[in-house]
Order: C-alpha cells, then structure tokens, then sequence
C-alpha cells in the first residue's frame, strides 16, 4: 500500500470497520465541510453496504465538489474523469453544469452540441439547456463558429450567433454605434445574454463605473461569460486593491483587466516582475529590479528610492546592494545621510544632534566650491532636522543656560541654520518661544528684531513681539502690538484675553505695593480690552474691592450694600473672592469689611452656579487663595443640597472640587452620590480618592474593598475610562496591586461587600485591648493570647510591607468592624 | 505612503507654480465625494511638496521605501482605458487561463 493511500485511507479512518452510523455522520460532516475525497469514500462505502438513493444523490454532490476543485486547479482531464463517475452513478442524474463547461473546455464540443441536438423532446431540464447554450456561445465568440454548422437551424445558438459575433468585432473596433446596433437584435432570452450584457457594461466603464458593476453583478458565477465578466471587474477596481486582487485572477483575465484599465504593456511586465517578488518583497530584489529599469525609471530616482531601501534594513550587508545591483556604492555623502536617517528612531539628542550635523558639513564643504542656493537651503534643513526629530527646542523646553547642554547646541544649529536661510520664519518664531520660555528675553528680542525686518505685518511676529512685551512688562507696548493684531484679525480672542490677563496680573502687582491709583489705571486697561461679560464683571468687582484698600467709606459701603444680607448667593459669594483674588486682597479683609457671614449654598439653583463658576476658574488658569478655599470647603460642607443634583451635576461637581483639591467637599458629595446610586463606581472612586487624599494608608480595608468592588463593577458595565480610573487609584500594593505577588493573606477576611458600606464611624474594640495591642505591638499580643500562627504569620507580612503602625492600625480597623472574627474573643482577658 | 510627485504627476524638478497647478487639477479629477483616499494622498502629497523648501526637506529626510505602486506609475503610468485586442477577449471566451 503506498503512503499517499495508506493516509486517504486514514482521512475517514478505515471506513469499512465503521458502524454505518457512525459513518453516515462523518460523511455528511466531510460533505459539510467540503472535504470531498472523505465525503465520495465514506459515501461509497455507505452505498457498498446498502443502496439508498440519498447517498447517491450525497455521493454525486461530493463528485461534484471534488471535480471543481481539481478543475480550480488545473487539473481538468481528472476533473473529468470525477464528472464521469458521477454521470455513472445514476443514468436519471441531470448533467451538471460544470460538467457541461468542462466538456466545452476541453474541447469535447460533440459530446456538448450532441447533448443538445439530441434533447429534442426537451428531456434536459430548461436551465440546464440554456447554461450548456451558454458555454457553447461563448466557446463559438471565442473562435469556435464551426460547430454551428452541427447546431440545428432554430438553435438559438445558431440564431443569435451574427449579431452577437458583429457585437464583438464592433467592440474591438471602437465603433460602439455598431456594438449597440447588434446589441439590440439580441434577444433576452437568447443564450448570449451575459454577452450582451457585459458589452453594455464595457461601454459604460469609462462613464459610469457604478452602472457598469451593477450590470456585471446580474450575471452568475457559472456562466459562459464568467471570465469575461471577472475581467471587467476587476478592472473596475480602485488601483491599490487591483494591485492585490490581480495577483490571484488567472492570467488571461489579469491581462484583459489591464487593458481596460488603461495600463501599458511595460506597467504589465513590471508588474509582473515586482509579483514574482511576492508580497512583501526584499529590499535587495527591489533595489536590483529599480536597477534592471533604470532607463526607464531615471538614475536619480533609481539611487533616491534605493537608498530609502538600504536605510529600511539594518544589516551592514545592505550598504554593499547597491555595488551589487549594478550601481555606484554610496558616496561619503550619502552613507553619512543613512547613518543619520537610522539615527532617526533613536531618542539620544547628542547622536541626533551629531549625525545630522556630519551630514551639513559635508555639504558646506560642498557649498566652498559651489554656490548653489539649494545647496545653502539644505545646509539650513540638515541643521534644523535633529531638533525637528527629537523636539530638542519645543514647548516645553527651556533654555538650559548652558553653553554644553544638547538645548544650547540644537539652539546653535538653529541660528546657523538662518544664516543659510533666512526667510524660514517658523525657525524664528521657534527660537524666539525657546528663549521666551527660559526668560532669556534678549535673545528673544534679537531674533523677533530679525523677523519683524522680514515680515512686519504677520500675526506670528506680531503675537510673538506682543508676548515679549508683555514678558517684559512693557504693557503699553504690548497694547499698541495687540490693537496692530486686532486691525489685521479683530475676532483674535487669544490676544485679547492674553492683554487682559497680563493687565489684571499688573494690577495685583500695583496693589500688593500699595499703588491703588495704579491698579485702578491697569483695571481701567483690561476692562477697555475685554468682551466677555463675565471677566467684565469681575474688572468691575476688582476696581470696588480697590476701595477697601483705599480706606474709601463710600465704596465700601456700596459693597456691603451689594453683599450684605441674609441670603446671599454662594456664587455671588465665589465671584467676590475671585475677584479679591485676582488683585491680592486677603478675603479675611474682605469679610470683615463688609461684614459678611459665613457663606452657604442657599439652594440646588445656587449649589449648580457654584460649581459651574468654580469649574470655569479652573479653566481659566485662575489661581484660587488659601482663603478662598477654605471658605469654599467650609460654605460646601454645610448642609449643601449635593443630594438635589442630577447625576451628571453632582458627578461634575466631583470632578471639579478634584480639581481644586476640595477633598472634603468632594467626600461629601460623593457620598450623596453613592447613596442615590449605590452601585455606581464612579463616585465609589471620589469618595475614596477624596478619603485618601495622599494616597490609601490602610485606615481602613473596607474602602480598599469597596473600590475594588466598584472596580469589578466598571468593568462589567464597560465604563472602561471608569475602570481605568480606580486601577489607578489603587494602591500599588494593596490586594489587587500585588507588589511582589498576591493578597495580603488576612485569614478570615470577609468577602468583598460593596453594597454593605455604611458610612466610615468605626466601632472600636474596647479601649483597653487596643491600649494593649498599641504597647506591646499588635504581633506579641497575638503571641501572647495564643493567637493561631497563621493569622500571626499574615501579621507579620502585612508588618514587612506595611510598616508595624499601619499594620496595627488596619488590624484594629478590621477588628473594630465587627466583620473579622476577634481572635480576643474567647481569650482571657490580662490582668 | 506614496511617492507625492508620482501623485500629483509631476518631475522632480517641478516649482511652485507645477506644484500648485498639478494639485488643482488632480482635485478637479477627483474631488474628495468621489474618492476621499485618493482625495487624502493628493493633499497629503501636496502639503509634502508645496514649498521649495518641502521639496528639499522630502529629498532629504524622506525614508519611505519605493512602493510596487511608485514603481509601476514611474515607469508606464496608467494611460485611458482601452479596448483588449479580439484574440485575447476571445482566450477569455474559449476559457484559456
């Protein structure tokens, strides 16, 4: 037995020794699967035991199958003979269609025209008929016309034959007139009806390609024309997905998809060139394929794009590809040009800053013996690049100071760069931002002076001039540049904001040195520049406030009036302390002046206008005082309406007190939130965030607990920014974080209860057994009430990681919760 | 990535003017309702090439390997789309591969 046999044989697993069930099962999964060779074994053996007509009919699909995969692959003279075994099974059997097409194929157009000469009483089922008439048609466009003559004169084979041949030539001949003239004699029903079709959507190809596909679509796999039709397709294609899908169409179709699309025999050959290559073809075979067209393709582009080739390699063979392509090696320009592009992945700035500079030099050398103004234009670009590629001079870079640092080199190579070429303004404008950031402001003015010759009205410069000015606290000069800005670019809301604010900043500098006339003249400045309301308001609030620095009765008391009463608005209250803020007075001042009490929300309307104010001044990089957020911590601790908010108010007002870092407030509100909606993680995380404000200290497991909970939850809901959050917020090395392993071995612990937190009061163990445990040390308590050694082996872990206070402390805290059993329970109680 | 002057059909020696006109034109031929990739790789090939000092910048930092697409449209780029010769329509009807 050969092997090839012994393994069929093994593909159904001795199918003669199978119980017929078992094997009727494997045939019909071998069929399912379309493993035909199974399939036809298990069925023969099936019809050995027993002669079923459904097996036939199984037996002849798996024939079937098994004939067009030996004709997909070549292999039609077996296809064939499979075709055949299949006919023989059942003389009643209607003529497959594929085996049909194969006999037209293999040039059995007899065996084909007789099976319909001699079907005159109609026995072939119609569609059967007319896929054979199909075959034979398209055999007879493809040269094949002598076989009319074997046809019957009322075949429509033979009928529709002259138009459907006057079609084709017209076709080739470009005169679609005659194309459609013949077009129309063919009848639907006529077996050169995909011919027909096809040719409408030729002529629409080049006008209206969806039109054209759409016809295509009509036609079947199993027709006639099917090459035909999977050459127009294909060549309706876009050009990149063609690229890929003609590389598995068979050849004749490739070549007649081409056409249509228009492609020179040449961008055929290459093609198929570059195919052979395969998919992902090697740099070398690439480099040597450019070489073989270098005529055509031109030596520049050739050297260009080989050298792209050898830089994406990082074998120090590749340098020598191009010798052995057929090309020059790389001159002392060019290797050093690879040598930098590798360097481009690397993060170091010194290499970078190096390489590239190796590249300029050998072109400045170059630029001794030609002046060429390119060549000055690459110098500037070679220098630039290492800043470029690693961001040596961008936000948020400053200026070292230091005449070694990479910084002060890359700054260097920047000012060189501009003696190259000078008219790069976003090389200027760089420069000038780096200096700025490091307040080196005269280097700033040198370049900004350089810029300003070259384009006086451009709003880069511009802005670039007004942030120097303003860094130098030359607001007047700042203003005269803004008012330029606003004339080219009125709706230029950055420069207006930024003159305002550097206006308010000069302000508090007047005031905090006792200049009040002075504050007053800046506050005048701002307010003449802002368009926001609000920030208008907030001018004018400041500008009252200067009159409690000036001692003014009247002002102040136009204030208390304003401010004093029973049921002033927390917003309102907010907005006065901004505006002390923002002039340097101390809110204490302000309160005793006016007489203020203590602020507290009044209702949810207000609570809301607080927190929206409160989340706009964090916007607005406004810098709250001390003063200002501990009246803010107290007014929002006190009976605050948190549990009137939405949902969505009370979870922004947790991320905006999170951001003032007004943890009490935030603990609060999270609370309310957790107790409306319990099992929602998102304020699981506020309160523990704002509970552990500098990070979990084991005061207490059930938090720990509670937000791994909340955690699980996240993540089951798919609120994976949620989920993301809370991994963050545990502990490195708390249960989940696992520093170094697993849990913390707690014997006893209680499983994780989320729903179960109350609020954080502990139940503490009776004073004297903690004044005990915190003398002794929680570990030799243990020992000495006999404590099992496993609990006092998990003690002294937590000790090891923990250190002995925490350790003692989430003890006590377990302990105290009642949730843990008491090891102290049933101990005897020291005297 | 694709080689900009073979998308916008230009020499490597085009100026700021071929560049500007070459870009109009390829967006004329296809705006970005009728093919928005296509649309997108004659913009990204414009910005690449704008300026005499993108050009440069292209010619001296561009790393990109030539892609098959490059190569073929270098060497026969794609002409009008024509008609197949009627012995090869009829190998396709005979069934040949």
């Amino acid at each position: 037995m050969t092997k090839k046999h012994k393994r069929r044989k093994g593909r159904v697993g001795g199918s003669h020794e199978i119980a017929t069930p078992i094997l009727t099962e494997r045939a019909q999964e071998a069929l399912d699967a379309q493993r035909w060779r199974d399939a036809i074994t298990a069925y023969k053996e099936l019809s050995k035991r027993e002669d079923r007509a459904d097996w036939r009919l199984r037996l002849a699909d798996a024939y079937a199958g098994r004939a067009g995969e030996l004709t997909e692959k070549g292999m039609l003279k077996e296809a064939l003979a499979i075709w055949e075994n299949r006919a023989a099974l059942d003389p009643q059997l209607p003529l497959a269609p594929g085996h049909a097409a194969l006999l037209v194929r293999l040039d059995r157009l007899d065996a084909a025209v007789a099976l319909l000469a001699e079907d005159g009483d109609g026995a072939l089922p119609r569609e059967q008929r007319e896929q054979i008439r199909a075959q034979l048609a398209a055999r007879i466009l493809g040269g094949d016309d002598a076989m009319l003559e074997r046809l019957p004169d009322d075949d429509p084979i033979r009928r529709h034959a002259a138009p459907a041949l006057t079609a084709l030539a017209g076709y080739c001949d470009g005169d679609d007139e005659a194309v459609r003239a013949a077009l129309a004699e063919i009848p639907f029903r006529s077996p050169y009806r995909d011919w027909a079709q096809i040719l409408k959507a030729l002529l629409l190809q080049p006008t209206a390609p969806a039109e054209a596909k759409a016809l295509l679509d009509r036609i079947d796999d199993d027709s006639g024309f099917a090459p035909l039709r999977r050459a127009a397709i294909l060549s309706l294609l876009p050009e990149h997905e063609f690229l890929g899908a003609a590389a598995t169409a068979k050849p004749a179709e490739r070549r007649v998809a081409a056409v249509l699309r228009g492609w020179p025999s040449e961008r055929i050959a290459v093609w198929q060139a570059l195919h052979a290559l395969g998919d992902d073809p090697p740099p070398k075979a690439l480099i040597c394929l450019l070489h073989q067209h270098q005529p055509v393709l031109g030596a520049d582009w050739v050297r260009r794009k080989s050298l792209s080739l050898i830089a994406s390699d990082r074998s120090p063979e590749s340098i020598h590809w191009l010798r052995e392509c057929g090309g020059k090696a790389p001159n002392h320009f060019e290797q050093a040009l690879l040598t930098a592009w590798r360097t481009d992945t690397n993060r170091d700035p010194w290499l970078l800053l190096e390489r590239w500079r190796d590249c300029a030099a050998f072109l400045e050398r170059q630029w001794h013996q030609r002046k060429d103004p390119d060549l000055a234009l690459r110098i500037a670009l070679l220098l630039r690049h290492a800043d470029a590629q690693g961001n040596m001079l961008g936000p948020p870079a400053q200026p070292s100071g230091h005449p070694e640092e990479f910084d002060t080199i890359a700054a260097e190579y920047l000012e060189a760069s501009l003696s190259w070429d000078p008219d790069d303004q976003a090389t200027y404008l760089r420069l000038i931002h780096f200096y700025r950031r490091g307040r080196q402001l005269k280097n700033a003015r040198r370049l900004l002076e350089q810029a300003q010759e070259r384009w006086p009205r451009d709003m880069g410069v511009l802005e670039a001039a007004m942030d120097i000015a303003l860094d130098a606290r030359s607001f007047k000069k700042a203003a005269g540049l803004a008012r330029r800005i606003l004339d080219i670019d009125p709706i230029n809301s950055g420069v207006r904001r930024r003159l305002v604010n550097a206006h308010l900043a000069h302000a508090r500098k007047q005031q905090t040195k006792g200049r009040g006339d002075l504050a007053r003249k800046e506050l005048a400045e701002a307010a003449s520049w802002a368009r926001d309301t609000t920030i208008s308001k907030r001018i004018a609030l400041m500008t009252a406030l200067l009159s409690i620095v000036d001692g003014d009765p009247d002002g102040v008391r136009a204030l208390r009036d304003q401010f004093q009463g029973q049921d002033i608005a927390l917003a309102d209250r907010l907005e006065l302390a901004l505006a002390a803020d923002a002039i340097g007075l101390w809110l204490g001042t302000v309160d005793n002046q006016l007489k203020l009490k203590k602020p507290k929300a009044r209702d949810r309307d207000d609570l809301a206008a607080t927190m929206t104010r409160l989340r706009s001044a964090r916007d607005d990089d406004l810098n709250l005082s001390d003063a200002t957020l501990r009246m803010l911590e107290a007014a929002l601790t006190s009976r605050t309406p948190w549990d009137q908010l939405s949902r969505v108010e009370l979870e922004a007002a947790c991320e905006t007190l999170a951001r003032h870092e007004l943890d009490r407030a935030r603990q609060q509100a999270a609370n309310a939130g957790r107790k409306r909606w319990r099992n929602e993680p998102i304020f699981e995380l506020h309160r523990f965030e704002a509970k552990y404000p500098d990070g979990f200290d084991y005061r207490s497991m059930k938090d720990l607990w509670g937000l791994e909970a909340a955690l699980d939850r996240a993540r089951a809901n798919g609120e994976m920014r949620t989920a993301i959050r809370i991994e963050e917020a545990l502990p490195a090395f708390g249960p989940r974080g696992g520093l170094g392993g697993g849990p913390i071995p707690v014997p006893s612990l209680p499983p994780i209860f989320a729903d179960d937190f109350a609020e954080d009061d502990d139940e503490g163990l009776p004073p004297d057994i903690v004044d005990i445990i915190r003398t002794i040390g929680i570990k030799r308590a243990l020992e000495i009430f006999g404590a099992p050694p496993e609990l006092i082996r998990s003690v002294k872990e937590i000790e090891r990681m923990m250190g002995p206070d925490a350790a003692t402390d989430m003890l006590l805290d377990l302990l105290g919760d009642g949730s843990t059993p008491n090891p102290f329970e049933d101990l005897p109680f020291p005297p | 990535m694709r080689d900009p002057y073979l998308v916008l059909g230009l020499s490597t020696d085009a100026d700021d003017d071929a560049v500007e006109r070459a870009y109009l034109e390829a967006i004329k031929r296809c705006p970005p309702e009728r093919d928005a990739t296509r649309f997108s790789a004659i913009r990204t090939a414009y910005e690449q090439l704008r300026t005499r000092r993108d050009r440069a910048a292209f010619d001296l930092f561009d790393t990109t390997p030539p892609a098959a697409i490059d190569i073929l449209d270098k060497i026969a780029p794609v002409g009008a789309p024509a008609r197949p010769e009627r012995s090869l329509l009829q190998t396709l009807l005979r069934g040949e591969p």
